[in-house]
């Protein structure tokens, strides 16, 4: 009579000690969200990060790796919309220029890589001027850079050899490129070369490059005033940029809605011949037009090759639940071995010095393209990069439509841009 | 009668608190955010009316009104226009393989806005677009025209597409009006020796009057409101020549951090679909009193 009951007792004690235990195993282990544009790339580098979440779940067994891709264009809505929400990743991938407004809502990572033990090794490793430049404020480090990029002149060997140039000898200098840009321009087929006229991040990064190749800056460093025509060589530059569409025609039409992607598909296509990008433009041409990387170099802009030091930053969300777990995360993805991975599927150049001696890295004609550490410019930290963004991309359009001058767009635009500096 | 009435308030409580969570609470969430700076850390400061005084005195916020307002007008205008002519094609007698012609025609509105802002982004391409291509080898143009690239042509490039994703909509509203107007009205006209054309205006017409007038309103406030087609094709550029006040309020915010005058554009947009929608609540009532 009494079995009955005893034996439903046992069973319920069973039920609830199995179920007490799952929930103990269910809390004890922990799920880091990782929020990547990248993963967007190309299906080998998706493959190449579920690889690294699958190791690095069997080193750490209690801790998932959920994987979130995020479009290249969307990247930062998502992120602070998610931040905003109490829901943020754990860990984001972020491209250097968005920490100016990312900052304050965001943990440094020192003390947590340091008690994940991967602190001195990746100081050691990575370059000082580039973390004080774009990942550090106030003394404390608030993310570590995987990749420096640094753009050149990404050129179609192929089409240089149709328009009887030498494919190993690209211009030098300004004169020679425009010589070369009309010789390359046979429209409506083939244009010479690609401006980015369309309003977005990496159309941004190729404009400031046009001051810093004349030695000027488009604001100054201390973030207080306009410095984009300080000097008559600051307005050449851009007046030079400019003529390349509106008197020799070797741009192609609709620039003003130029994006990477419009341009990117017309150099995959062949009707673009130059354009100004990083190692990894070649394997996104690629993916569009397979095999097309064989004919494609990158080498140094004409004159002083000034360009972005453009990159990215693992970072940790102020309100992020699990640093510890993510900062072990952070160390997994940048060990020597997956930076050199990385470099070689994404064609992103290491930001580990380890990594970039690697044979495999220095094997690879994209990613051992090197410039001149002086002709390395970091962008501008600022949260107000959206405003000014903004008026640099008016100034641009304005001069492309043919609505003022180069020189009266820069002056326009130095105001607009004083005043939202002083706001 | 209170048994009744409680019965009443239980039957509209679920749709009562569904309403207030998805309508009210974030549209007071986002009258309150209009008041206050929201600083990058997402700290926030109250501010009174300074963010609508920024709002105001932003020549691109009255560019933007224009645009919209011109974009909305215009694609209503066009849209019934086109969407009216084809009701008609799909009403009339003769017209063979009549449901292959409606699922053609209609084909349009199953397309999400972004994948139609897509595919016109392609098609009106400087350098791949088709419609470039087919005008170049009828002769029509010369050399391509810029068609999202020049200030003149990028606003109506956008309505044009705007009015191929919106027709379906009127098209079917009054395809079914025109199938609920009595044949013997038709009838009675002919025999007194009206031409087609009188039978349009002074049968057709007549009889589709509210539709059409509860149509446009309609049509008019989802313009209003687009902000997706013209996001995929144009982002509002060049020059804000295509921004209009949904792409100008996501810019605010998610560019440029500056969510209160983001609220402060999107509660002064709420205000002028509410004025609209009064004059639409009006003319309704006396549209209605006229049938």
């Amino acid at each position: 009579m009494h079995a009955i009951p005893r034996r439903l007792g046992a069973m319920l004690a069973g039920v609830a000690a199995t179920a007490l235990i799952g929930i103990t195993a269910a809390q004890a282990e922990v799920t880091i969200r990782y929020m990547d544009w990248k993963l967007n790339d190309s299906q080998e580098i998706m493959e190449l990060f579920e690889a690294a979440a699958l190791e690095f779940e069997e080193a750490n067994p209690d801790i998932k790796i959920e994987l979130v891709p995020a479009q290249w264009e969307q990247r930062m809505q998502k992120l602070m919309t998610e931040i905003q929400a109490g829901l943020p990743p754990d860990v984001a991938r972020v491209s250097v220029p968005d920490m100016g407004a990312l900052f304050p809502v965001l943990q440094p990572v020192d003390t947590l890589l340091e008690e994940a033990g991967a602190l001195d090794e990746l100081e050691a490793q990575l370059s000082q001027k580039f973390l004080d430049d774009n990942l550090r404020r106030d003394g404390r480090l608030y993310g570590v850079n995987s990749y420096i990029s640094a753009d050149g002149l990404m050129y179609n060997k192929r089409l240089f050899e149709q328009a009887g140039l030498d494919p190993d000898r690209p211009p030098e200098t300004w004169d020679e490129f425009l010589d070369y840009a009309k010789r390359l321009t046979n429209p409506p087929e083939t244009y010479g070369y690609a401006i980015f006229g369309a309003k977005s991040g990496s159309s941004a990064r190729r404009w400031l490059r046009v001051f810093w190749d004349a030695g000027c800056e488009f604001i100054s460093r201390d973030l207080t005033r306009a410095a984009l025509a300080d000097k008559p060589e600051c307005i050449e530059a851009f007046a030079r940029e400019i003529a390349f569409d509106r008197e020799h025609g070797v741009v192609p039409p609709g620039v003003v809605n130029a994006d990477f992607e419009f341009i990117i598909t017309a150099f995959a296509q062949e009707r673009v011949a130059m354009h100004m990008g990083g190692a990894n433009n070649a394997v996104i041409a690629d993916g569009r037009n397979p095999g097309i990387i064989e004919h494609l170099a990158l080498a140094p802009m004409p004159e002083s090759g000034a360009t972005q030091a453009g990159g990215d930053a693992f970072v940790i969300p102020a309100n992020a639940s699990n640093p510890e777990a993510s900062a072990k995360w952070i160390a997994h993805l940048m060990s020597r071995e997956f930076n050199v991975q990385q470099g070689l599927v994404g064609k992103l150049r290491p930001a580990r010095s380890d990594a970039i001696e690697d044979p495999r890295i220095q094997a690879d004609p994209f990613l051992s393209f090197k410039l001149a550490p002086d002709a390395l410019h970091s962008p501008y930290s600022t949260e107000k990069w959206g405003q000014l963004q903004e008026a640099l991309f008016d100034m641009v359009q304005s001069a492309l439509l043919g609505d003022e001058t180069p020189e009266e767009a820069m002056r326009t635009t130095e105001a607009e841009l004083n005043r939202i500096l002083a706001q | 009668m209170g048994h009744y009435l409680r019965y009443g308030y239980l039957f509209i409580t679920p749709a009562f608190v569904a309403i207030t969570l998805a309508l009210i609470y974030p549209m007071l969430s986002g009258m309150l955010l209009s008041l206050q700076q929201v600083a990058i850390d997402f700290s926030t400061t109250f501010v009174g009316l300074a963010n609508y005084e920024m709002v105001l005195a932003n020549p691109v916020f009255w560019r933007t009104l224009g645009n919209t307002f011109f974009f909305a007008t215009v694609s209503t205008i066009c849209t019934l226009g086109v969407g009216l002519g084809m009701a008609l094609l799909l009403n009339y007698p003769a017209l063979r393989m009549r449901t292959l012609w409606r699922v053609l025609f209609l084909m349009p509105w199953t397309i999400s806005h972004v994948a139609a802002g897509l595919g016109w982004k392609w098609i009106l391409d400087t350098l791949y677009g088709v419609a470039n291509d087919l005008l170049l080898r009828i002769g029509a143009i010369s050399e391509p025209v810029l068609w999202l690239a020049s200030r003149d042509w990028a606003l109506a490039s956008v309505i044009v597409a705007n009015i191929w994703r919106s027709y379906p909509f009127l098209m079917l509203l009054l395809l079914a009006g025109l199938q609920a107007i009595p044949q013997q009205q038709y009838e009675t006209a002919a025999v007194d020796g009206a031409s087609p054309w009188r039978r349009f205006i002074h049968v057709t017409l007549p009889n589709l009057r509210f539709l059409i007038f509860v149509g446009t309103i309609l049509d008019f406030v989802f313009n209003v409101r687009q902000f997706d087609l013209i996001y995929v094709m144009t982002r509002g550029g060049p020059r804000n020549a295509t921004e209009v006040l949904p792409t100008f309020v996501n810019r605010l915010a998610f560019e440029f951090y500056q969510y209160g005058q983001a609220a402060a554009t999107a509660v002064l947009m709420l205000v002028v679909l509410m004025l609209c929608t009064i004059v639409y609540m009006r003319l309704l009532k006396v549209a209605r009193e006229q049938e």
